[in-house]
């Protein structure tokens, strides 16, 4: 960040975007929609049953096996939206 | 294909760009941590140091940095709602407002964090008027929360875009978390912290610092349990024990209520204080839905007129109803009795977890012990700063003169500062503030506020350093500052907490009496007290028992107890059961409540019998008798489940009825008459006992006739028998032949003209009162003792004046002594 400022000097200003709204169209190409900036990620099944049973868990109406799921594996959170 | 007019499109020109791959599950786990991890720990679960979740934290502190403060006019809502998204907060603005509202509430909230002005809505859930019409300010308990901020006693962060630092958590210098309590819904977890009283709350605090290892039924004594904003009373307190011990337990709660007695001997309930967290335009709703319903009885009407003044709901009664009764109908089934499922999950550390009430306060303490130590080593730093620059120009004044001199020769202020510090061996900060002072400052007067100041300082800084070095120091200052805003802010505690169990049978508050039941031959039925009827002189023309139309007679009358069961037999042969207090009281001369608003019976049903069935000392058996005659013995076991809808007792033959039902031991003689004056006695042993929905065996040969009597030798052992026109007379029951069952039997009494036919037969001990009623609706009751024993074929003497009337029935009760009274018809 502090290359970035004194090789662009003072004009420089950061914005965090909180959602696509926030973007002009311009932005929104720039940062999403250039195939030479952007990256897509391609979903992929390995094992169908086991994603099944995982949506199930996260999603579904028994609230013990998803307690634990998350109590097991806060420590590795690496994305907060605080 | 018709596409073709369109662009095709091109694989080869696609360009995907960079593509990276991920596998769905471990995508929807990450996505999913992240989401809920979120939730809980920056949304939903209040701070186990100030009781709050980030948005009302934001708010508060948004609020504050506009110095939206109590000392100042109320500011709109939608500018602190505006400026908490914009600055900290960038979430939905309903939800801000949301929150804004909620801690502006003084029905949700024990102590209000924001003093609202305008619509903030109500306790029957209607809301609060939006943003753009309503204001607030901090209330002067939020200041509390946030006093001293400036002093960096909390950590600051960097709000979401960079540009703002908001506080981590606030200083809280109350304990809110138990204070205003706190409930959302997380994932996977969920918080419901109910409130407290502030200065008990307080006080079990200060008992945690003096003796951390209190127990928590110690720590009972200071905090009761919690303290709702809407009062109430909680039941019990196994529940809170629970609660406090490990953070999760049932707390029942009730509505306060009153009885109001209104004109005409009625009653109304008042409801003046709801359980908390219930919808009070619900919980009106609900009664009226269970009335409508029919779920409960005895409610005649129903109004909220609560105003600003509180809450009064107002549940009137039907006359002659127990209010208590219809309370505890009430608290079963409407929200007036409702459960608040504790359930402590407060963030430690950042990290959620369920937490008892000896640890909440600890977390708590640490904190404002935390609190206390950066305030003190803020204050310290500051006044050391000051005293370094007092220091300084105490050095000037006293050597005036010289200064002035390289101020005077100095070409610029660098070169000032580096003489004067070279001179007197001050630093940079004391230089410059040597000549950034006022000429003023060296009169007299001000040189003695310099030097009283510095000695001010020094004292404080003794003081600050001392704080610091002693632990006991930051304890009690912690618990002076705690005592201060009890004094200033305690309430008394608003929730009752009361012993009583939280599931009462009606049973239980109905007192056990001894009732008559009356039938009439219309179907009315109803309960009245034993010593409704006064005993009167054989002869006396007695008193009204019921007012009843023309046609309609006294047909069943038993004596038992509000608490016994009532078997009740129909002509139909059927058998139903009811509670004697499920048959409504009715004074003497009302005529009942038809029996069919009580029993499902069919049309033309006719109940005939009524047995008490009790829980104790009942009867072995239950001893049937048709109208033709027929006769049937089943053990009384076979009747222990009947409901309201009714069973097969005894099954009939076409054109039979059944007339008669008593329960017999299996020892017991029957006699039975018929209105022909015809008895037969034999014992119950011949007949065989058979199954309850068994038909009869051949009991008495009623020639053309019909029964009209029976009794058994275990009442009594003289028989009473009563001709249509009031002759009555005792026989010895020995007197009676014993003969086979089915026999055309031996002459009960002699029926002439003059006494009009046998219309009851009963075995009697003697000592008994008789009550005897007529078809006009006449009850005279009076001693048997004052009838004599006649020959079995004899006609008795005239017992009752029945005028132009005829007996219908008579019922025996146990003889009552009373003064004898004058008033033959006191009129009723």
């Amino acid at each position: 960040m502090d290359v970035l400022r004194s090789e662009m000097g003072n004009g420089l200003s950061i914005q965090r975007y909180k959602g696509l709204g926030e973007m002009d169209a311009s932005q929104l190409w720039e940062t999403t929609m250039d195939p030479k900036n952007r990256t897509l990620i391609r979903v992929t099944i390995d094992d169908a049953e086991a994603a099944d049973q995982n949506f199930s868990m996260l999603m579904g109406e028994d609230v013990e096996p998803r307690r634990n799921f998350i109590i097991e594996n806060a420590n590795f959170v690496n994305n907060l939206d605080v | 294909m018709a596409r073709d007019d369109f662009m095709e499109f091109d694989e080869s020109e696609f360009d995907p760009g960079n593509i990276t791959e991920t596998e769905l599950t471990k995508e929807i786990r990450r996505d999913f941590l992240d989401y809920s991890m979120s939730v809980i720990v920056a949304r939903a679960l209040p701070d186990v140091r100030d009781g709050l979740k980030p948005v009302q934290r934001r708010i508060l502190f948004s609020m504050n940095e506009m110095n939206n403060t109590p000392d100042k006019p109320h500011k709109k809502s939608a500018r602190i709602v505006g400026d908490t998204m914009g600055k900290y907060h960038p979430h939905g603005d309903s939800s801000i407002y949301g929150a804004l509202v909620y801690m502006a509430q003084n029905w949700n909230m024990r102590k209000t964090l924001v003093d609202g002005h305008g619509n903030f809505g109500s306790m029957d859930g209607d809301g609060a008027a939006a943003m753009r019409y309503t204001e607030a300010r901090l209330s002067k308990m939020a200041l509390e929360m946030l006093r001293d901020l400036d002093k960096n006693i909390v950590d600051m962060q960097p709000n979401y875009d960079g540009e703002e630092e908001e506080p981590t958590v606030l200083p809280s210098r109350f304990p809110n978390v138990l204070v205003n309590g706190s409930s959302g819904i997380a994932v996977g977890m969920a918080t419901n912290i109910a409130p407290h009283n502030l200065g008990e709350t307080i006080d079990a605090c200060i008992a945690v610092m003096d003796q951390p290892d209190i127990s928590v039924i110690e720590l009972m004594d200071y905090i009761k349990g919690p303290d709702f904003p809407t009062g109430g009373y909680v039941l019990g307190r196994a529940g809170i024990r629970q609660a406090f011990e490990t953070g999760k337990g049932t707390i029942v709660m009730r509505a306060k209520t009153r009885i109001e007695d209104m004109p005409n001997n009625r009653q109304r309930i008042i409801v003046y204080e709801i359980p908390y967290m219930v919808n009070k335009a619900g919980m009106v709703e609900r009664i009226g839905e269970i009335m409508r319903d029919k779920k409960i009885e005895g409610i005649t009407g129903l109004r909220d007129e609560s105003n600003m003044n509180g809450v009064r709901v107002v549940i009137e009664l039907k006359k002659d109803i127990q209010p208590e009764v219809i309370l505890n109908q009430l608290y079963r089934m409407t929200p007036l009795q409702s459960n608040f499922a504790v359930n402590n999950v407060v963030l430690i550390n950042g990290a959620p977890k369920q937490a008892g009430i000896k640890e909440i306060i600890s977390e708590y303490i640490a904190f404002q012990e935390d609190v206390i130590v950066r305030r003190t080593k803020y204050d310290l730093e500051k006044a050391e700063a000051r005293a370094h620059i007092l220091a300084g120009l105490r050095i000037a004044v006293d050597n005036i003169d010289e200064i002035i001199h390289i101020i005077r020769t100095s070409r610029d202020d660098p070169e000032s500062i580096a003489r004067l510090r070279e001179g007197f061996g001050l630093d940079e900060i004391q230089a410059k503030a040597i000549l950034d002072m006022q000429l003023r400052r060296l009169n007299g007067l001000a040189r003695d506020r310099i030097e009283n100041e510095y000695q001010d300082l020094m004292v404080r800084i003794a003081d600050y350093r001392d704080i610091l070095a002693n632990d006991y120091r930051v304890r009690e200052l912690l618990r002076n500052e705690l005592l201060e805003i009890k004094a200033k802010y305690d309430d008394p505690r608003r929730t009752e907490i009361i012993d009583a169990s939280a599931d009462m049978e009606d049973e239980d508050l109905i007192p056990v009496e001894d009732i008559i039941i009356t039938l009439s031959s219309n179907g009315y039925v109803k309960r009245i007290t034993q010593d409704t009827y006064r005993v009167q002189n054989r002869g006396g023309r007695g008193v009204k028992g019921m007012e009843l139309n023309e046609n309609d007679v006294i047909d069943q009358a038993v004596t038992m107890s509000t608490h016994d069961f009532l078997l009740v037999f129909t002509d139909k042969g059927k058998v139903y059961r009811i509670k004697g207090y499920n048959i409504p009281s009715y004074g003497r001369t009302s005529k009942g409540l038809p029996i069919v608003n009580l029993l499902k019976l069919e049309k033309d049903e006719k109940v005939k019998a009524f047995v008490p069935y009790k829980e104790e000392d009942s009867a072995e058996y239950l001893f049937f008798v048709t109208k033709n005659g027929l006769v049937k013995r089943t053990e009384i076991k076979e009747f222990e489940n009947i409901n309201k809808v009714g069973k097969i007792a005894i099954k009939l033959y076409e054109d039979d009825e059944l007339v008669f039902v008593k329960g017999t031991s299996g020892q017991a003689e029957i006699i039975l008459a018929t209105d022909k004056g015809k008895s037969v006695r034999f014992h119950e042993d011949g007949v065989r006992p058979l199954g309850r929905s068994a038909k009869g065996v051949r009991g008495i040969n009623v020639d053309g006739g019909k029964v009209i009597g029976m009794a058994t030798s275990e009442e009594g052992d003289l028989i009473l028998t009563m001709t249509e026109n009031g002759y009555g007379k005792l026989s010895k029951i020995d007197d009676f032949r014993l003969t086979n069952r089915g026999a055309k039997g031996v002459k009960a009494v002699k029926v002439t003209d003059k006494t009009g036919a046998l219309v009851c037969m009963k075995t009697v001990r003697g000592d008994e009162d008789c009550m005897a009623m007529t078809d006009t609706g006449i009850i005279i009751r009076f001693p048997l003792s004052q009838i004599s024993v006649y020959n079995r074929d004899a006609m008795g003497v005239r017992a009752i004046k029945t005028d132009n009337a005829r007996v219908s029935t008579i019922t025996l009760v146990e003889h009552a002594e009373e003064e004898p009274e004058e008033t033959e018809n006191d009129g009723e």
